[in-house]
């Protein structure tokens, strides 16, 4: 049994059915469906050991757990329904979330627009209400409360003390955590806000290899970004390139723990030792090789995040994206390629004000053009994005958001998901303003309307790709359950909208 | 992590501005860029209400937090455990912490 306990809520502690884009559902209120069913569909339960040890657990807890388990301490993650059996000999409890209260994007403008709390946050705060936590805290437990959601607790202080959470490390934890753990367990005093900068962050030498398998077999590549965009706190990290030798050691870890894919986890993956921003054929070429090698034919494969630019450069220049995908990638049991990408507007004006490198090497009033190039490229090789919009960034006109929507409309023909999300302070902004339901225009809710066409046009063909196998049939049929569901309430939705403009 | 942390006891009210600058100023000259900032208020987590701003202004600084309530005022020696310590304070430091400081530490008092 485990002195040190590192847990999450079940939104976060699943595997999604083995299939991540499923796991942002849990950022959604719960619609058209009960809560459980809801809940079964985004976040189900993983498989456990006896202690109550998940098979696979999110990537940062797994590095957090490897640096306290060489450090020496009796750490290890839990899931959240077998907390009991760690009470007596519980004396640190750690905690961790990608959106502990639901600001973050894109939970915080399903919330908005739908006016109803979002699942995430009611399974957390389940959590923390838990009699077991709650037991823990009245036997003098430590909380210490840290992942990249951290920031969060700066707008719920009154739960910080009402829940009893000791301690928030906002930042990286490698250098932290066990100076902070060992003063937890002697009892000495703790800091009520620890906050990791830049300079605090680990080298990549004092970054562990993950010791147990990761949610969806995530391994990382390389840590912060080049880009330089000013809503986005990954870019205020230092930039660290994990070497292979280091990825082919959490690939084993997985694989040999039953997980039956990989996810590639990079803010841009095409950017794995590039030469700036413009990505190199030879180190992606080896690291898809000889991961692939290890995931077999069978095996799933996605990347977690890849920029526009390097996507068309990549193309444009060697090929590369065409040669990835048909050579190493795409098979008869892998008929797609996921991935995150970032459109977040199609104005050049607001491109160089907030996020000018990330059309880099191209300048930023091609930016339009880059979009199209790379969607392009993306549907003719069967690379699937869930694109994102930035709704409210500081700055912006409604000019700016016309020429967003005259964007979207020359994206029609390629296989996407384009989600719009409303505007949440962080990275080099995070003392702006929050973009709320309140401040959204006409121009705004025509630009959501396309957005929502655009995705429920194409999710009928994604859903039947992505979940094409027997096994997935009955996800396939709620999931298209929901998405008719969407289509039938849309002008209930839309009338909401319009009621918002009229105040 | 290379030069050990300054010590920042907050006794007095302090605006965000004046201690963003303040916190500059004593980076760049003990070459540090890591802080214990001990905020002798409530001891509450609304506490840190009052240094959202500077939270919320950096990025570079590694910055940990205490909340102490003026109980622990008398105890605040033995919480800070080396380096240098600046004080924001509206009168004179805090005799205990006067005490345990003399000799190996430094205190500058801020008004």
């Amino acid at each position: 049994m485990f002195e040190v306990v590192l847990t999450t809520d079940r939104t976060m502690m699943s595997n999604h059915h083995g299939k991540e884009f499923l796991g942002f559902i849990a950022t959604g209120p719960p619609i058209g469906m009960p809560e459980w069913l809801w809940m079964r569909l985004a976040a189900p339960k993983v498989r456990v050991d006896e202690l109550g040890r998940p098979i696979e657990a999110p990537y940062g807890m797994r590095k957090i757990e490897a640096v306290l388990q060489e450090a020496g301490f009796n750490a290890g993650i839990v899931d959240p329904d077998h907390l009991h059996k760690h009470l007596d000999t519980m004396k640190v409890l750690m905690l961790s979330h990608h959106d502990y209260f639901a600001y973050g994007p894109p939970s915080s403008e399903w919330w908005a627009l739908t006016g109803l709390e979002p699942l995430n946050r009611r399974s957390f705060f389940k959590l923390m209400n838990s009699p077991t936590i709650r037991k823990a805290k009245e036997r003098g437990v430590k909380i210490i409360a840290g992942g990249p959601a951290a920031w969060q607790w700066l707008y719920e202080l009154e739960l910080m003390d009402k829940w009893g959470v000791d301690v928030v490390v906002d930042g990286e934890g490698e250098n932290v955590v066990v100076d902070l753990v060992r003063k937890a367990l002697s009892g000495e005093p703790l800091p009520r806000y620890v906050y990791v900068g830049a300079d605090g962050s680990p080298k990549v030498e004092e970054i562990p290899v993950i010791k147990g398998a990761s949610v969806n077999g995530l391994v990382e590549i390389m840590r912060g970004c080049p880009r330089g965009c000013k809503f986005c706190s990954v870019t205020l990290r230092p930039l660290r390139y994990v070497p292979l030798e280091k990825i082919l050691a959490e690939v084993e870890v997985n694989l040999r723990s039953g997980v039956k894919g990989i996810i590639l986890h990079s803010e841009d993956v095409l950017l794995y030792h590039a030469d700036g921003v413009r990505p190199r054929p030879e180190p992606l070429l080896r690291l898809h090789e000889e991961v692939l090698k290890r995931v077999g034919e069978r095996g799933g494969f996605a990347w977690a995040h890849a920029s526009l630019a390097a996507i068309k450069y990549a193309e444009d220049t060697y090929g590369l994206m065409s040669k990835l995908v048909g050579e190493y990638i795409l098979n008869d049991h892998r008929k797609l390629l996921g991935v995150e990408v970032g459109i977040e507007t199609g104005s050049p004006e607001l491109v160089r004000k907030i996020m000018a490198a990330k059309s880099a090497p191209y300048p930023p009033e091609q930016w339009p053009e880059v979009v199209e190039d790379a969607f392009r490229i993306m549907h003719e090789n069967m690379i699937v994005p869930a694109a994102t919009v930035i709704l409210g960034i500081p700055g912006e006109t409604p000019d700016d958001v016309v020429k967003t929507i005259d964007l979207l409309d020359r994206l029609k023909p390629y296989r996407s998901i384009i989600v719009p999300m409303f505007f949440v302070p962080m990275g080099a902004l995070k003392r702006g303003e929050w973009f709320l339901r309140e401040h959204l225009t006409r121009e705004h809710v025509d630009a959501m309307l396309k957005m929502y066409e655009h995705s429920t046009y194409w999710a009928e063909h994604i859903i039947d790709t992505y979940l094409s196998s027997a096994v997935h049939l009955p996800l396939r049929l709620l999931l298209k359950y929901f998405l008719r569901y969407v289509r039938r309430n849309v002008s209930k939705y839309r009338g909401k909208l319009e009621e918002l403009l009229k105040k | 992590m290379s030069a050990p942390p300054i010590n920042v006891v907050i006794l007095s009210h302090v605006s965000p501005s004046k201690l963003l600058t303040k916190l500059a100023e004593l980076s760049g000259r003990f070459g540090s860029r890591r802080f214990n900032i001990f905020l002798v208020r409530g001891g509450k987590a609304e506490d840190l209400e009052e240094l959202k701003d500077l939270i919320l202004s950096n990025y570079v600084w590694s910055i940990s937090i205490y909340l102490l309530s003026s109980n622990d005022l008398h105890n605040l020696a033995s919480k800070i455990c080396g380096g240098r310590v600046v004080l924001f304070s509206s009168g004179e430091a805090d005799p205990s912490l006067r005490e345990h400081c003399r000799g190996n530490l430094e205190i500058e008092v801020v008004e």
